[in-house]
């Protein structure tokens, strides 16, 4: 209790300093006001004045960011240039498609991973394990927009066999929006072909962004199954007579598992804002493409609170991981 | 040695004496800055900027091409007027199309900061015609005044108009037929989805987009984005027909009675899409909301506007303050009518949420769903008017993450056309694909080299028609365009054929003609090639 207490007031200041971070990066390109109003053509002094009033740029710079800071936990979190929308509302409207997205690439993750990190483990040096460990290399080492690109390449453009972008095909019913979850939203409406149609869709995002993961909990969970698998219960329950079916997954897969799962919590974090790149190329609808959208477009209240929550939730995942893997592992509870 | 050199002391005296009296040696033109775009923004715009720099030095001016930040330029073109010579642009809308707005930009009064004429032209004979046009009703009255105007222009060369660009876009033709192509709007225009036929079970036109409304709030929405939608579900009183001529559409008829006076007859029977009916009443508030609440998008639109009067239960009368020809073809055009009982109590419809903005139109769709940053579907109406006519169910728009994504999407036949411009690498990829038609449209805006008149030597018209005569612009159109453009002559461009005049003088790439126009001018040049201005 006293660890994660410890933890949690430990991530204060670092909460802090993301804000102050954050709200500084309006300042950085220049004026704000003067970047926003760049492309617009013709202002007068009197337009400009009245839009740096209505952005509340016209107080202090010390002023402004403690009207952000409160405003943050009420979800005033302010406006979008751009959309003319409450920035949380454009935030939550967006969240949905990424956590799918995130999600499909964590299920994808371990599909892949764990079950050939048990199979090296247990079949040392079999053709299974001397393939997983170039293969593995491979995915952690490509980048995953180039990944991206190269499956839509292959898969969409040359071969027609899964969507390369967006979320539903135009022969699915679009189902209406309950969750913002496109898989969820299709179960609810009954409508299966777009479940199927939405899942396919998911597909190869979910494995260009799924891959180095994948790769990473391979090799994670092999060389942790290696060890567990040494142990003297292991041996005791061979000697018991168990199957190996039995061994494995019921005694030596649990414990192995640890590590694993603190990796799959930090990457969780990492995913959420690593999505950017392959949001764009996939034209999925999500933060990530918001947030490039809105760099270009200057509308930095949008830039400022999604950059907020990327630290953040990495912060969390990474607090969770903390705590998960304390709770696993009575030895490091000091 | 030492003689030599003290010969060259003298020498190098008596000159500076002699061009101090400016007597027998003349001034060498001073360095042109050219400004151009960084290539990044526009590689087109920038590799213009060296090739007109070295058609310049071939007559020995100096040129220095300065590439800058797009704001920069805006900043020094028009805010500041700070600069010698300006590569920029216009780009081709709609209401551009009537040559109000292009001819204004050579107008004496907007020559001042901030204002569309930053190179400073003034000639009394052209802003006279300006103000004469503007006024004139008939228009082939206003046509010969918009005509003559070209060529003046044309004759001083205030500005050089470097080209016009293609806008190309895509279809599938395996899945439909009939598109529309329109002057700088390409197939994305109004009348293609009234227009085209499917070819196979699929009835929804489906689009790609890399960009999305910034809002569908009829009353705050400032793009093209957001209206190009719009219009589909809210009528007009005209439309602008594929020919870019004004037909009567929510009007049945329009009757003009004096310069300032114009009566609409509202055709019949139309219905909201909440089903009830479109009365004069309807039109009269359009006009009266839009003034009141004063929607500064459309302000040039509806500022002539006195005042709008119902007649009869068909007819509305509009009062202006003044002659305005552009009435018809832009205000009438884009200003959509709007159900007096839904709008009629919002007091400040710019600031609704997205979920309060009505999208009660009366338009041939009827507005069906708009997730954000995803998808947008409009369904045919089937009480419109021209119901009949329409031969798909709906049209659904995907919004793409960027033009690489709307690219996928047309050659792997997730959407039947583009709605935006593809870039020069995806054409010929495009017209490999059996399945896909490109569509190259020229467009109505134009691109341009603006000199600053009121600096030396462009204050010169004979160095004006010499320097156009230095620039090679069908290089630039085989070269950098790829063939994909159009030489330019006038700030009204070929295609808008009813207002453009064809027979304006011209300055084909002639360096010999430049240099006769500069000896006859008085010009010299040194013995290093560089060009003087007139001695005596």
């Amino acid at each position: 209790m006293y660890f994660v207490l410890q933890r949690l007031l430990q991530a204060i200041p670092v909460v802090i300093g993301i804000t102050v971070i954050v709200f500084s990066l309006m300042y950085l390109g220049g004026d704000p006001v003067e970047t926003l109003l760049s492309g617009v053509g013709h202002i007068t002094p009197e337009d400009e004045a009245r839009f740096r009033a209505e952005l509340g740029l016209d107080r202090n710079p010390v002023e402004q960011y403690f009207s952000f800071l409160t405003g943050l936990p009420r979800g005033d979190w302010g406006f979008s240039v751009q959309y003319r929308v409450p920035v949380r509302r454009l935030i939550l409207e967006r969240l949905p498609a990424t956590f799918e997205l995130t999600f499909a690439a964590i299920a994808i993750s371990l599909l892949i991973g764990l079950p050939i990190g048990v199979v090296s483990a247990v079949r040392r040096y079999s053709v299974v394990d001397k393939l997983s460990t170039p293969v593995a290399l491979m995915g952690v080492s490509m980048p995953d927009f180039w990944l991206g690109l190269v499956l839509i390449l292959l898969f969409s453009v040359t071969l027609g066999w899964l969507p390369g972008g967006l979320r539903l095909g135009f022969d699915a019913a679009r189902p209406p929006m309950i969750t913002g979850f496109m898989v969820l939203d299709a179960i609810l409406a009954r409508e299966w072909s777009s479940m199927w149609q939405a899942l396919r869709h998911l597909l190869l995002p979910g494995l260009a962004l799924g891959a180095p993961m994948a790769a990473l909990t391979m090799r994670i969970t092999r060389s942790s199954m290696l060890e567990v698998i040494r142990q003297d219960y292991i041996i005791f329950a061979r000697a018991k007579g168990l199957s190996e079916w039995a061994v494995v997954m019921k005694h030596a897969l649990r414990n192995s598992l640890i590590p694993t799962i603190t990796v799959v919590a930090l990457n969780m974090g990492v995913l959420l804002g690593g999505n950017m790149i392959i949001e764009q190329i996939f034209s999925w609808p999500g933060l990530g493409r918001l947030v490039v959208d809105s760099i270009r477009a200057y509308d930095y209240p949008v830039v400022q609170a999604a950059v907020l929550i990327y630290a953040l939730s990495y912060l969390v995942m990474n607090l969770l991981a903390d705590i998960m893997y304390m709770w696993l592992n009575p030895r490091v509870r000091t | 040695m030492k003689i030599f050199s003290v010969r060259w002391l003298l020498v190098l005296f008596v000159a500076a004496v002699f061009s101090l009296t400016g007597t027998v040696f003349a001034e060498p033109v001073p360095e042109i800055e050219l400004i151009t775009t960084t290539e990044a923004y526009d590689p087109i715009r920038y590799e213009t900027a060296f090739m007109v720099a070295e058609g310049w030095e071939g007559l020995g001016f100096q040129v220095n091409v300065r590439p800058m930040e797009f704001s920069t330029i805006l900043d020094r073109f028009y805010h500041e007027q700070d600069f010698d010579a300006t590569i920029l642009g216009w780009s081709g809308r709609v209401e551009r199309l009537d040559p109000q707005h292009f001819l204004g930009t050579l107008h004496g009064d907007q020559a001042d900061l901030g204002a569309n004429n930053p190179g400073g032209y003034v000639n009394p004979d052209y802003d006279n015609l300006f103000e004469a046009q503007m006024r004139e009703f008939d228009v082939d009255a206003r046509r010969a005044m918009v005509l003559e105007m070209q060529a003046i222009a044309a004759k001083e060369a205030p500005l050089d108009v470097l080209y016009y660009r293609d806008e190309v876009n895509a279809y599938n033709h395996e899945r439909f037929s009939n598109f529309v192509v329109m002057a700088g709007e390409a197939i994305y225009n109004e009348w293609t989805p009234l227009q085209v036929e499917p070819l196979t079970e699929k009835t929804v036109l489906t689009i790609g987009t890399p960009q999305e409304p910034d809002t569908i709030n009829p009353l705050a929405s400032t793009s093209v984005w957001g209206w190009k939608f719009m219009r589909l579900y809210y009528d007009k009183l005209v439309r602008l027909s594929p020919d870019i001529e004004p037909v009567p559409w929510a009007a049945e008829e329009l009757i003009p009675v004096d310069d300032v006076t114009l009566d609409v007859i509202v055709r019949s029977g139309m219905l909201f899409h909440d089903g009830e009916p479109v009365t004069v009443e309807d039109v009269q508030f359009t006009f009266e909301y839009y003034i009141e609440k004063d929607f500064a998008y459309f302000r040039p639109f509806f500022a002539p506007i006195e005042s709008v009067e119902i007649v009869d239960e068909n007819t509305v009368r509009f009062h202006l303050k003044e002659p305005f020809a552009p009435l018809v073809t832009v205000t009438l055009s884009q200003l959509p009518i709007l159900p007096k009982h839904v709008w009629a109590d919002i007091e400040n419809p710019a600031d609704l949420t997205p979920d309060q903005i009505p999208t009660v139109g009366s338009g041939p769709f009827v507005f069906d769903r708009y997730d954000r940053g995803e998808y947008k579907r409009i369904v045919t109406f089937e009480d419109h008017f021209s119901a009949e006519d329409i031969k798909i169910d709906a049209v659904e728009y995907r919004v793409y993450a960027d033009s690489e994504g709307v690219f996928t999407g047309l050659i792997t036949g997730e959407i039947d056309m583009t709605a935006w411009r593809l870039e020069p690498g995806q054409i010929p990829l495009a017209e490999r694909e059996e399945h896909i038609t490109v569509v190259s449209v020229p467009d109505f805006g134009y691109y341009h080299l603006t000199y600053n008149l009121r600096r030396e030597p462009f204050d010169d018209v004979a160095v004006r028609q010499a320097l156009a005569h230095l620039v090679d612009k069908d290089t630039i159109i085989t070269v950098l365009l790829e063939g994909r453009g159009e030489p330019g002559t006038s700030v009204i461009a070929p295609i808008n054929a009813f207002w453009h005049n064809p027979d304006v003088v011209r300055y084909p790439y002639d360096p010999e003609r430049a240099r006769e126009i500069l000896e006859e001018a008085g010009y010299r040049w040194d013995d290093e090639g560089r060009i003087l201005f007139p001695g005596d």
